[in-house]
């Protein structure tokens, strides 16, 4: 890539420490089912004891390709996190196959996260017909029961929820069937549809960006898309708890980290970290608990 | 290692996200799934039906027996045409029934941006009886 005005994001040599991180984010969010899950639980296990494992890249082809299988075996289910991670396992794998081959680790994880990045807001601003009006994080507050907190902090008390909720997921009239449900508007507090369309713009702007700051020449973006990416992944998945997808993004961000960024790694360790904590003590229910305590658990 | 294919991991991930838009466009593959990153970006409820139907064309809804509750959640996910098949063939067995007298419709809930009403729309259908869509 030298001469070329992507150049300058050569790696740092921190495949070992990303390796590792890899392998922790597969233990403290177990993946498959069957035969699938106890083979990557033993493998990631084993890798962190043995830090040579980790320079194979027969071990981590045999990661990434428990990880495809997982995938095979749930077909159609498995989303798009499963993929990445069985990717990512393959790219650790590439990395691991020479001396020159290290090199690759960091471009790689770049471009990766530009495309992800990308990926998620062509969806979003493009692809989708009902995100940028606001739609898309309207129903979801009230049908998804992990932002059920939002909803509540949003105004909604739990009775309105649970009808807004039974309405939004039951059979469309035009179905018909014992569980139709006509059409009924759901009444909604000012406030919630601030929250929805606060959630939308920001969504898919800071998404924007992170796709910018990883697609873009590195000298135009190299002062701040580490910090755009760890504000994504601290605010998004401090709420969605999909903090295994968060951890991956996070692991793909250290890995092409330069040696003048150093200092970026412990901001990585502290978001990676938050989301730990996050996972332990879910800052909505906490602050539901705090301000809304009549509401109750969740 | 020859040098293209440590580079091949963006690649293949833009390939993987090929397939997702294809299977989406083209066999109804939920947003939600997949190698793409339709995930929170649009809602996706889907809903299932199954009819008996008669020799005049009549339709009768009936139950998804249990055992099959599996496959019908991964037919909401890809209802393919073959998928669906599929499915129709286990549910004839399963109740006794011939698989071209069984109709199965794939329905997704569409919402008003102003006030979330559900409107249902028809995405896929096998079986005898007109196309819903």
């Amino acid at each position: 890539m030298t001469g070329s005005p992507w150049a300058g994001d050569e790696p740092a040599g921190s495949a070992g420490i990303v390796g590792a991180g890899t392998l922790l984010i597969l233990l403290l969010a177990p993946i498959g089912s069957g035969f699938v899950a106890p083979a990557i639980l033993l493998l990631a296990g084993a890798g962190l004891l043995v830090p040579s494992l980790r320079a194979r890249s027969d071990f981590w082809w045999t990661v990434a390709a428990l990880a495809l299988l997982r995938v095979g075996l749930d077909w159609p289910m498995s989303d798009n996190h499963a993929y990445l991670l069985s990717l990512w396992c393959f790219t650790l794998g590439l990395a691991a196959t020479g001396p020159a081959a290290p090199a690759a680790l960091a471009p790689n994880a770049r471009w990766l996260l530009g495309i992800v990045f990308a990926a998620a807001t062509l969806q979003k601003a493009w692809l989708s017909p009902d995100y940028l009006d606001g739609t898309f994080f309207r129903v979801l507050l009230a049908t998804d029961p992990r932002f059920e907190e939002l909803a509540l902090l949003c105004g909604l008390d739990l009775d309105s929820l649970y009808r807004a909720r039974d309405a939004l997921l039951a059979r469309p009239a035009e179905l018909g069937g014992p569980t139709s449900r006509p059409p009924s508007d759901f009444v909604r507090p000012p406030l919630y549809d601030a929250v929805a369309l606060f959630a939308t713009w920001y969504t898919v702007a800071i998404e924007a960006l992170v796709a910018a700051g990883y697609l873009l020449p590195a000298r135009w973006t190299r002062g701040w898309r580490d910090l755009a990416l760890l504000v994504f992944c601290s605010s998004v998945y401090a709420l969605a708890p999909v903090e295994g997808f968060g951890w991956l993004l996070l692991a793909m961000g250290y890995a092409q980290l330069t040696p003048e960024r150093d200092r970026l790694r412990v901001g990585y360790a502290i978001v990676a970290s938050f989301l730990l904590f996050t996972r332990a003590l879910p800052p909505l229910a906490w602050i539901t608990g705090l301000l809304l305590p009549e509401a109750g658990p969740g | 290692m020859q040098a293209w294919l440590l580079r091949s991991p963006p690649f293949l991930l833009l390939l993987l996200i090929a397939v997702h838009l294809t299977l989406v466009a083209s066999v109804r593959l939920s947003p939600w799934l997949g190698g793409g990153f339709g995930m929170f970006a649009t809602p996706d409820e889907r809903h299932l039906a199954v009819y008996a139907v008669d020799a005049e064309g009549g339709k009768t809804e009936i139950a998804l027996p249990d055992a099959l509750h599996e496959d019908a959640l991964r037919a909401h996910g890809l209802p393919s045409p073959a998928r669906l098949r599929a499915l129709a063939d286990d549910l004839a067995r399963a109740t006794g029934r011939t698989p071209d007298s069984i109709r199965l419709e794939v329905w997704r809930s569409a919402y008003d941006p102003r006030t979330l009403r559900v409107r249902g729309e028809p995405l896929v259908a096998i079986g005898p009886g007109e196309d819903p869509r």
